[in-house]
């Protein structure tokens, strides 16, 4: 609460004509940012120009964050439509580059994580990545970038209930395949 | 089999995807904030209404830059223009002489490996392979109490007053006219360089300020300063990008604010990008520089009779809608009086008097993904969808996003 209260503080500053806000609302979400982008896309290149984009649109769109509930869920907000433009001017299927996966450090030391393995992690996004389009952002938005699921249903502007039937449903998907050892590389939606 | 939980916890615990180094930096550099609103004018009166109104346009950006003298701090040796806005109840009238690099967008290669368009490497008109374009705007406030503007660029002139806006080219003769609710378009000019000037004097940032002597009369008595910012790094090289500011110490004036940069180029030599000149502050200007006159034959395109034009209010505004010719597209207007619908082909313009924000949405009537534009006030977007929608608020400041196809 109190980090959304510093950033509503920094947006209104910002709005108001000051770069040091804006600089400091910067430095506290473009590395969340830059995630959901890298997540998406095959390489850093086009997540940091999604990642520009969405920030200019953040400038653009001071004065709307207002009628949002957290600073952070209007970024995220402003990235998913970033992305979805993105997307439809690609207008081609993305194929997730091997060498994004290799870079990815390994799993942390957290005991739910030793029983996988750095390869078995990558399946599991390769098959985040092969989900349907509202699916994926679900993983994305409330796994990746940890918003809650209000937050996530007010990013896509879905009802709470719809986002928790497509979370369920992603999860159970993502089950499934890992059982059966399905693998994907292009994502389905381009 | 996975439990639910155990998924979500390998989801959330997975690692997360680090930005690039540099990535930060660039971000700071495009930081491009709207400009500060008019609110600490006060009681406005009925002309002060008319410099709110000039703030609102732009021509107070502007105005801003040329009255930062009258608001400096002295604070550590450095410079801050802290109160600067209050100094715009007393411009009337001014020239500005504008130089921007001006031209196609060029390569600047920072990662030879990667394609030209592929971050880091980009595309920028600012560069020093283009030439240095002049424009020169003439503004003031007339006898009526209106905001009046001229604009002479190479082969064009443009002439606005209250939401008029006619362009004539010079060159053939050809003449355009619109409605543009922004109360003056000057901002989309000027708000860059101001942009840039708000953090240029911070008295922490400040390194130079130092009387001059010049020959040019312009600069003449004035102090200059000035602050460096770091350009992006490559390789050992890292260029500076150079804010300039002459304002002459007994007006308390800004004469020219001057950006430089040594980026994008080999040999290292400072090259200018943009640059604004005021001169003739709170002189009288002569009547015929915003003299125009508007013709049956102007208002045809909008469908509009002199008639119809005078009874619009200054909120009223024009849009055109292109793409594919022929292309029949419908458009809806929502506004506090209603709805409005309207149907056509493709190029295709229309007026609206708004009563509060007007929100429009337009459709191609096939429901298929075609090309389509619209420029509407000071914005325009060119996109692939099957519409449109955009937001006209009462500043006239649009919001404009496309319709998936």
């Amino acid at each position: 609460m109190e980090s959304n209260h510093q950033d509503r503080e920094r947006c209104l500053a910002a709005e108001r004509g000051s770069r040091e806000a804006a600089e400091q609302l910067l430095e506290a979400h473009y590395q969340a940012v830059f995630a959901y982008h890298r997540r998406q896309v095959a390489s850093d290149a086009d997540a940091a120009d999604l990642t520009q984009e969405t920030f200019r649109s953040v400038w653009r769109s001071l004065e709307s964050f207002r009628s949002a509930s957290s600073v952070r869920t209007w970024i995220h907000r402003i990235a998913y439509c970033t992305w979805v433009d993105w997307m439809r001017r690609q207008r081609k299927p993305e194929i997730r580059s091997e060498v994004w996966w290799d870079s990815l450090p390994c799993p942390t030391a957290d005991p739910s994580h030793a029983a996988m393995d750095a390869e078995s992690l990558r399946d599991l996004w390769f098959q985040v990545a092969s989900l349907p389009e509202e699916e994926r952002q679900v993983i994305h938005l409330h796994f990746g970038q940890q918003l809650t699921q209000a937050q996530a249903a007010e990013v896509l502007r879905v009802s709470l209930s719809t986002l928790k039937v497509r979370l369920t449903s992603a999860t159970d998907r993502l089950r499934r395949r890992l059982q059966s050892g399905h693998s994907a590389t292009v994502l389905p939606n381009a | 089999m996975l439990t639910h939980s155990e998924l979500a916890s390998l989801l959330q615990g997975s690692p997360s995807p680090t930005p690039p180094p540099d990535l930060l930096s660039d971000l700071k550099r495009q930081i491009m904030l709207p400009r500060p609103k008019p609110t600490a004018i006060h009681r406005p009166s009925s002309l002060m209404r008319q410099w709110i109104r000039l703030v609102l346009a732009g021509v107070g950006t502007a105005a801003i830059a040329l009255m930062v003298g009258t608001g400096i701090l002295n604070l550590g040796g450095g410079r801050s223009f802290a109160g600067a806005a209050e100094s715009l109840r007393h411009v009337r009238s001014m020239r500005v002489v504008q130089f921007e690099r001006q031209g196609p967008s060029q390569s600047v290669i920072r990662d030879p490996q990667k394609p030209a368009n592929a971050w880091p490497n980009f595309s920028t008109s600012l560069h020093p392979s283009n030439p240095l374009v002049q424009t020169e705007i003439r503004y003031r406030i007339n006898a009526s109490g209106q905001a009046e503007r001229v604009t002479v660029r190479e082969h064009e002139t443009v002439w606005n007053r209250r939401n008029w806006e006619l362009r004539v080219d010079r060159d053939t003769g050809g003449r355009t006219f619109r409605l543009n609710s922004m109360p003056q378009d000057l901002e989309s000019i000027v708000a860059p360089t101001l942009e840039a000037l708000s953090g240029t004097f911070h008295p922490a940032a400040s390194q130079v300020a130092t009387a001059t002597a010049s020959t040019d009369p312009l600069l003449d008595g004035c102090w200059v300063g000035e602050r460096q910012l770091r350009g992006m790094s490559s390789g050992d090289h890292t260029p500076s990008w150079v804010d300039r500011i002459w304002f002459h110490e007994a007006t308390r004036l800004a004469r020219r604010v001057e950006m430089t940069s040594d980026d994008y180029v080999t040999d290292g030599k400072p090259w200018v990008f943009h640059a604004l000149e005021f001169h003739e502050v709170d002189q009288a200007m002569e009547d015929h520089w915003f003299q125009f006159a508007i013709s049956d034959a102007d208002l045809q395109p909008l469908g509009l009779t002199r008639a119809a034009l005078d009874q619009l209010s200054p909120r009223a505004f024009s849009a055109e809608v292109s793409g594919e010719a022929g292309k029949a597209i419908s458009v809806v207007l929502v506004d506090a009086n209603g709805t409005r619908r309207l149907e056509g082909s493709l190029p295709f313009r229309f007026v609206h008097d708004p009563n509060e924000t007007t929100k429009i949405d337009i459709r191609f009537k096939d429901a298929l993904a075609h090309p389509v534009g619209l420029k509407l006030n000071n914005t325009g977007i060119d996109t692939v969808g099957t519409g449109l929608h955009a937001e006209v608020p009462p500043s006239g400041a649009i919001r404009m996003n496309s319709v998936a196809p």
